[in-house]
């Protein structure tokens, strides 16, 4: 029995060298999801994206019911408390919120359900694990969390106030302060659409001084990342030489 | 090719048998190629459905 546990464990890991099996799950894995993905692009539905739906479905199911099978091998070790750790992280709870958009498949009503659909990007999280790059950048992301969470509050406090502040001056353009939000986050990150833009001088001003600031904040996170990347592949480099 | 023929084949008292492990991944990898294609078919269908 233990036998069959670890072999499901080395099946359902990123494939190593001479492992067909392994091998042959990953490229279902990565098939499904990619097909997946598909309805996303289609305007509208027919009965080929219903039968993707399902067909998924059931894969991602297994998946999702076999990983937290062998939970104990992934956590490594054996007790009731790492199936239950297994549960809360990341790649299991997107494993989770991935098999959501069968929900509408069953109960195709016309209100808010409709958006669970847009859970299926969830799927591309799935990816991750069968990508030695990817398993670099998410192990790099995870070191620099902390620093990238704050910069992240710095960019949400600064887009707060340059809302407010606009929201004051320009109270015109602006139906509510969602709005101004909007305006507030494309003006901080240079996009700059154009379907708001202020008519008063102090408007204009407050315009200026966020954009200049913006281009300040918004490269602080590529900076962080970028650091740490090099910092990962030296680290990797050096190891590879020792 | 003949040492992982080797390899696969156990003796027994009846004669030579393929270990069983080797056929239960044989069907496996099948099964995963089969249902790969079917959900490309099924990909290639969705977009160019009416």
């Amino acid at each position: 029995m233990e036998d069959s546990k670890r072999r499901m464990y080395e099946v359902l890991e990123a494939s190593h060298t001479g492992d067909s099996s392994s091998k042959a799950y990953d490229m279902l894995m990565t098939t499904s999801v990619i097909v997946s993905l598909i309805p996303l692009t289609l305007k509208t539905e027919n009965v080929y994206t219903v039968y993707i739906d399902i067909l998924t479905f059931l894969v991602l199911l297994i998946d999702y019911c076999a990983r937290l099978y062998t939970a104990d091998y992934k956590m490594g070790y054996k007790s009731i408390s790492a199936y239950i750790a297994y549960l809360f992280t990341p790649l299991a709870i997107f494993d989770f919120l991935s098999l959501i958009p069968i929900l509408y498949v069953i109960w195709p009503v016309n209100t808010s359900l409709k958006l669970l659909r847009l859970f299926r990007a969830f799927r591309v999280i799935k990816l991750v694990r069968y990508s030695k790059t990817m398993v670099v950048i998410s192990n790099m992301l995870r070191k620099v969390r902390k620093q990238l969470g704050a910069v992240l509050i710095l960019i949400v406090i600064y887009i707060f106030i340059s809302a407010m502040l606009i929201f004051q001056l320009e109270s015109a353009l602006f139906n509510n302060f969602l709005d101004a939000l909007y305006w507030a986050t494309i003006s901080i990150t240079t996009i700059g659409y154009g379907d708001i833009s202020p008519v008063t001088t102090a408007g204009r001003v407050i315009t200026m001084i966020s954009a200049l600031v913006g281009m300040a904040v918004i490269a602080l996170p590529t900076g962080i990342i970028s650091a740490a990347y090099m910092d990962e592949i030296r680290r990797k480099k050096s190891k590879y030489e020792l | 090719m003949t040492n992982k023929k080797e390899k696969e084949t156990l003796i027994h008292d009846s004669g030579l048998i393929e270990d069983k492990r080797v056929q239960k991944s044989r069907i496996f990898v099948a099964l995963c190629q089969i249902f790969s294609i079917i959900l490309i078919f099924l990909g290639i269908m969705a977009i160019f459905a009416k």
